[in-house]
Formats: structure tokens, C-alpha cells, sequence
């Protein structure tokens, strides 16, 4: 206990060299605070960020793929001349296939979207102002006839084989669409003001459903209503039952009822992804600029892309990650967290090597101290632990003080570094995990100081200390 | 039996330098005041660093009551057994007088409480009061810092007590003031007091005249 007693009161003794050791202290302590707290703080915020949000990545069309496999036609000019049209039509993703790549271990979240055709018994249509004729639920002959042409290949090679097909596997009364999204972001008319919820709110829950203004008034539906649909197809033969969430204006249609297609939509519904997918419709159509894979990090894409091409991914296909965006938000706090580590690093070794040169001042100056001390019998252990308790206690001291004023500057310094960033305003502060590690180094630097002094005392012995010191 | 042995103990400062000492064979016993003299580089600090345990003959051996110095622990026995009272005080200055004492006593390992009470006590014999007690050494004068390098001697009641010209600095009355504290540590108190000297006055009060020259001893009794 003495030994320790002593430490303390050898810290007021000497007072000067101490307040010196104090502020050079203060300072490393200070910057290893900081630098500590804005590094954990950093990997927090990438962690958060790659959790939340990740590599954006869309599956989008191959064109040049796509124009050296384009289908070459012969064709005759009006002036007798022979000229060649291309075309290429994508091969089609299936939304199962899509909910299929969206099963991996490099997407952290998805956007999804969705649309299929609805017909209903008890609901009415927004009519249409125009004279737009539907042609949904024709048969092959009747569209034949309608576009004046001879035979199924020139049908097919106008409108495509797919959109046929689709046509005549649909019922006659189509009433309009139905939307799934799985977040309201990819609400783009609700995102931009175009539409706006006028009564009730957003569906929340599986089986809510919003609708149109006008939709609502012409059948009396008000939130909290059941509206009856089934699929749009000549399969679809279950009925699925929606509750009325909310009831949203189309501010573009209104000011546009002339307009075709604008006037198609007011029928529109829309619920979420998964009560689209869980209505079981056979004509659900992924919408695929609107898919949305989110990768774990910047090095998933090309893996990703591997993966999809295993899965199936047709070879007119390919995907576009916009790592750059990824790296603009996580950049700024990867070089924060470099800058601020790099600077801790810097400060901590130069307090280190000025800490170990005041150590040699100080032993130097001590060294009669420690030769009397020696002399009257204290042990080589007694002296070696005061000078740890000396230096641990002043360490410590000023560890509490460095670490309450590393957490009153982390806020402006990293403001200053995170100026410009997007997830700034995600804030650092002191992170209490990083205490101990802080301690931890205040320890080492104390430990430090200390071995210079138990390595004099060590390697001499009394009479020689005295002697030189005489 | 003695509570010092030296048995033909030799020393000398590296292995090509001459002899200080050679052969030197003398007992020290407890109650006696011994003076050692000689003239300055004869080995008179040596002998006393030996005895002191703060060094290591080359030869021969120095027995504290039947315990070798070289194979006991010097520290402990430095620290409980033996009081120094050095040359040059060795006190440390920027404690003050009592501190040097207390942090002695603790060194020995005493337990016993109120040591500063004690302190002070022991101080108060030597004629240092309380007020000059709770100076820092460097703020007191030359006697008082050998009074208070003799308290440090004594706080740990060794059985030895050990001088290296304690008078050197003193003027008259001080020298006689200390050495009547020696006569009384050895009659008194039943200590072995042993000083180092260049002063005929110090020796007069010595029982018992160790000379030393040319790296021998001469014994003569008073």
C-alpha cells in the first residue's frame, strides 16, 4: 500500500515533468478516442448501410448481344429496291425466375413489381371518353381480321408471339390492372405528386388494396369496403377478396381524361407485392425495370451475375450494378474512418516515442532517487511497481479525461470529415464498446513509460547509481 | 558471537586494477563504537559499502552473525538490519525530513502504526523540531540534513549503525552533538556503530580504532 501512497504523492512532487507527460498524454488519448470512435463508427455506418440498402443491381437487356443476334429481314422499297430490317425480341423472364435469382447469398433485399390483368362481376369500369377498342380475349382469326392480314406469321411477326398469346389467353371483360409493389419508393406517381392518398392510407397488411377516385365513386367504395376480382385469364377462376385501404387521386388523368391510355388506368388497383404473388393469378407479369436486387457489398455484382447465368439467366441478358453510387455513400466514410485511423496511428506512435524520451529524461533524473532508494533496501520489484502505479495512475487520470474530451469533439471532427456524404447525418458519437480497447491502449502507453525506468532500475545496482550519481 | 565477521576479505575495482583491500580479517561486536581512519583512497568506503551490503568482495567472506552477505538477500538485509548514514546524505530531496523517514520505516516493512508520529519522535531526539520535520531536505542545512540521516538510520532499529564521515560538514558543537547520539547508540542502546573518519576528534570517542593502510587493517583498542 505504501508503495502506492508513494506513487501518488510522487506525482504532486513532481508536479512540472508530470503536467508535461499530462498534456502529451491528453493529446494521444484524445486523438486514440477519436480515432477509435470514428473508425467504429464508420464500420457501423457501412455495416448499416450495406444491411439496408447494399449494391443497387437491375437485370436489363444485352443490345449488344441483342444487335449481333438480331433476326435479318429482306424487304422490298417502295422503289424496288432491297433493303434489310433487323429485329430481336428478349426471350421473356418469368416472375418465378426472378423470385428464383433473388434467392441468393448475395442479396441482402429486393424491390419487386408486378402487374396482371383483373376482370370483376360486381364492379363497374371507369368508361372511357375514347374510342379505344380492347382487344383483350380476341381469338387469333378475330385479330387476323382485324388488322387485315392473311396469316398467323404476319400477325406474329407484327405484334410478337408473346403479346398474341397473351391477348388470346385473356378474358373478354378485362377491367383494368392490378399492381404489386413491394415498396411504395417504386410508387413513382405517388413518389413524383402525380397521385396522392385522398382518403384512408396505404395498404399495409396482406389482402388491402388501393384504388382510384373515380373507380371508388362510380362503385361507392370508401376504405374499409370489399371489392370481389379474379385474374385476367381464361384460367383464372378463383375469386379474391381486397379490402379498400385508401382511395388516391391521379392528378396527370384528371387533367388528361382525353388521353387513351391515361384514361385505361383509372380502373388500375394496386396492393402489395406479396398479395399480388399470393392472389395465385396465371398471368402475373414481372415489371422488370422495376426489379431490384441490393448486393451485400461492392464485390457481389460479378459473383452475382454468375450465379444468374447458372440459374438461367437467358444470354440476351445481363446486370447493371451501380457500384459507383454504393461507393459515393460508402467512400466518404471508408476515408473518414482511413483518415481518422491514420491519424491515431500518427499520434499514438509520436506520443509513444515522446512518452519513451521523457521516460529516459525522467529515469535520468531520478536516478539519485531511485540509487537511495536502493540503497536503503527497497526491492528491485517494490521500485519497478511504483513506477508502474505512477504511470498507470496519471495514465488513467487522463484516459477519462482524454475519452470525455474525444466524445465532446467527435461530433464536429466527424462533421468536418463526413461533410458532403449522404449518411452524415447518421452522426458519431462514442461507441461504449470501444472503452476498453481505449484503456487498453492508455495501459500500453503507461506500460511503456514504465519499462524504461524498470530496465535502468534492473540493470544497475545501487552502489553504481550513487557512485555516478556522486 | 560477532555480530560482524570479516574473514580475509580482499577487493579490488576490476580484475587489473590494484588491490584495495587484501586479507582483511576484523570482528565487529555489538555495544562497541568502532572509527575506522586512514588516509583518503586507503579503502576506508569500501570496507564500509561491504559491510553495507551495497557491494561484493572479490575474496573472502563478511558474515552478519553466521549468514554469508554474498548469499543472503542484501535488500532485506540493507533494509531491517543495517543503518547507513552516508557521506553525502543521500536523502531524498524533494521529499520532506519526516516523509524520509516514514518511507524508510516502510521499506523495512514495519507495520506498527502511527509511524509519522514516530517519525517525528525520533526527529525530535535528534533536535529536529516538527515544523523543520515537514521541510523538504533541500530547505534545511547541512547538520540538519545529517540529523535527519541518522533518523533514517535508526527508524528501522537495526542492530548495526554504519557512518561515512558524519561529521564532515559539522562545525564544534554539532560534531559533538552527534557523536554523543553515536556513544549513546552504542552504550545505550547496545548497537554496533561503526564510523569511517578523517577526524581525530570523531576517533577520540571511539572504544575501539580500526587504521587501514595499504589495504590492511590494523585493530588498536582505545
Amino acid at each position: 500500500m505504501f508503495i502506492y501512497l508513494n506513487a501518488l504523492k510522487n506525482l504532486l512532487r513532481n508536479k512540472g515533468r508530470n503536467i508535461l507527460v499530462s498534456v502529451i498524454l491528453l493529446i494521444v488519448l484524445t486523438a486514440t478516442t477519436i480515432s477509435l470512435a470514428i473508425r467504429s463508427a464508420s464500420e457501423t455506418m457501412i455495416n448499416d448501410y450495406q444491411e439496408s440498402f447494399g449494391v443497387e443491381t437491375r437485370i436489363i437487356t444485352d443490345w449488344e448481344y441483342a444487335e449481333a443476334h438480331a433476326k435479318k429481314v429482306d424487304t422490298v422499297n417502295p422503289d424496288g429496291s432491297v433493303g434489310t430490317t433487323t429485329s430481336f425480341e428478349p426471350e421473356q423472364i418469368p416472375l418465378q425466375k426472378y423470385l428464383e435469382f433473388a434467392n441468393s447469398e448475395y442479396v441482402k433485399r429486393t424491390l419487386f413489381a408486378a402487374s396482371a390483368q383483373f376482370v370483376s362481376d360486381t364492379l363497374e369500369p371507369v368508361p372511357l371518353d375514347s374510342s379505344l377498342q380492347r382487344v383483350d380475349g380476341m381469338t387469333v382469326e378475330e385479330l387476323m381480321e382485324m388488322y387485315n392480314m392473311s396469316t398467323v406469321e404476319e400477325l406474329y411477326e407484327i405484334w410478337g408471339e408473346e403479346d398474341i398469346k397473351n391477348i388470346t389467353s385473356s378474358k373478354k371483360n378485362i377491367m383494368g390492372t392490378i399492381w404489386g409493389y413491394s415498396d411504395t419508393t417504386l410508387m413513382r406517381g405517388f413518389q413524383e405528386g402525380r397521385q396522392k392518398i385522398i382518403e384512408g392510407r396505404f395498404f399495409e397488411n396482406p389482402g388491402e388494396v388501393i384504388i382510384g377516385k373515380r373507380f371508388a365513386e362510380l362503385n361507392d367504395l370508401s376504405p374499409g369496403d370489399i371489392i370481389y376480382i379474379s385474374g385476367g385469364k381464361k384460367a383464372d377462376t378463383e375469386i379474391l377478396p381486397l379490402t379498400i385501404a385508401g382511395v388516391f387521386t391521379d392528378y396527370q388523368a384528371e387533367a388528361n381524361t382525353s388521353d387513351v391510355w391515361i384514361g385505361v388506368e383509372l380502373s388500375d388497383i394496386i396492393v402489395s407485392f406479396d398479395t399480388l404473388l399470393g392472389s395465385n393469378f396465371s398471368g402475373i407479369y414481372p415489371i422488370m425495370d422495376d426489379i431490384r436486387f441490393f448486393l451485400t457489398n461492392a464485390e457481389a455484382p460479378e459473383p452475382f451475375w454468375q450465379e444468374l447465368k447458372e440459374k438461367g439467366l437467358p444470354a440476351s441478358y445481363k446486370t447493371d450494378s451501380d457500384v459507383e453510387g454504393y461507393n459515393e455513400i460508402v467512400e466518404p466514410v471508408k476515408k473518414m474512418s482511413s483518415v481518422a485511423e491514420t491519424f491515431g496511428i500518427v499520434i499514438l506512435l509520436t506520443g509513444a516515442v515522446i512518452l519513451i524520451f521523457l521516460s529516459i529524461i525522467n529515469i535520468r533524473e531520478r536516478k539519485y532517487e531511485i540509487g537511495v532508494l536502493r540503497a536503503i533496501g527497497m526491492k528491485k520489484y517494490q521500485l519497478a511497481r511504483g513506477l508502474v502505479y505512477e504511470s498507470l495512475s496519471l495514465i488513467l487520470f487522463c484516459a477519462v479525461i482524454g475519452m470525455t474530451l474525444g466524445g465532446v469533439l467527435i461530433k464536429p471532427i466527424s462533421g468536418m470529415l463526413l461533410e458532403g456524404s449522404e449518411i452524415a447525418h447518421a452522426g458519431v458519437s462514442l461507441n461504449p464498446a470501444i472503452l476498453p480497447l481505449i484503456l487498453l491502449v492508455a495501459v500500453g502507453l503507461g506500460v511503456i513509460s514504465s519499462l524504461i525506468g524498470i530496465l535502468y532500475i534492473t540493470k544497475y545496482e545501487p552502489m553504481k547509481i550513487l557512485s555516478e550519481q556522486n | 558471537m560477532s555480530t560482524l565477521t570479516i574473514n580475509k576479505v580482499s577487493y579490488q575495482y576490476g580484475k587489473t586494477s590494484k588491490a584495495i583491500l587484501k586479507d582483511v580479517s576484523v570482528e565487529f561486536e555489538q555495544g562497541v563504537l568502532y572509527c575506522i581512519v586512514g588516509k583518503s583512497g586507503a579503502g576506508k568506503s569500501t570496507l564500509l559499502s561491504l559491510i553495507s551490503g551495497l557491494d561484493l568482495c572479490t575474496d573472502g567472506t563478511i558474515l552478519y552473525g553466521s549468514k554469508d552477505l554474498s548469499t543472503i538477500n542484501r535488500d532485506e538485509y540493507r533494509a531491517k538490519n543495517i543503518g547507513v548514514i552516508f557521506q553525502g546524505y543521500n536523502l531524498l530531496t524533494n521529499f520532506t525530513a519526516v516523509e524520509n523517514i516514514v518511507l524508510s520505516m516502510n521499506i523495512s516493512g514495519s507495520r506498527a502504526k502511527g509511524k509519522k508520529e514516530s517519525a517525528y519522535k525520533l526527529l525530535s531526539e535528534l533536535g529536529i523540531d516538527r515544523e523543520t520535520a515537514d521541510r523538504k531536505i533541500l530547505h534545511l542545512s547541512g547538520g540538519e540534513q545529517q540529523r535527519v540521516g541518522i533518523a533514517r538510520a535508526l527508524s528501522h532499529h537495526p542492530d548495526i549503525v554504519i557512518a561515512d564521515e558524519p561529521t564532515g560538514n559539522l562545525d564544534g558543537d554539532a560534531t559533538k552533538g552527534i557523536m554523543d547520539i553515536f556513544v549513546r547508540l552504542a552504550h545505550e542502546e547496545n548497537k554496533c556503530v561503526i564510523i569511517v573518519t578523517h577526524s581525530k576528534e570523531v576517533a577520540a570517542y571511539a572504544d575501539k580504532i580500526m587504521r587501514i593502510a595499504s589495504g590492511k587493517v590494523e585493530m588498536q583498542g582505545k
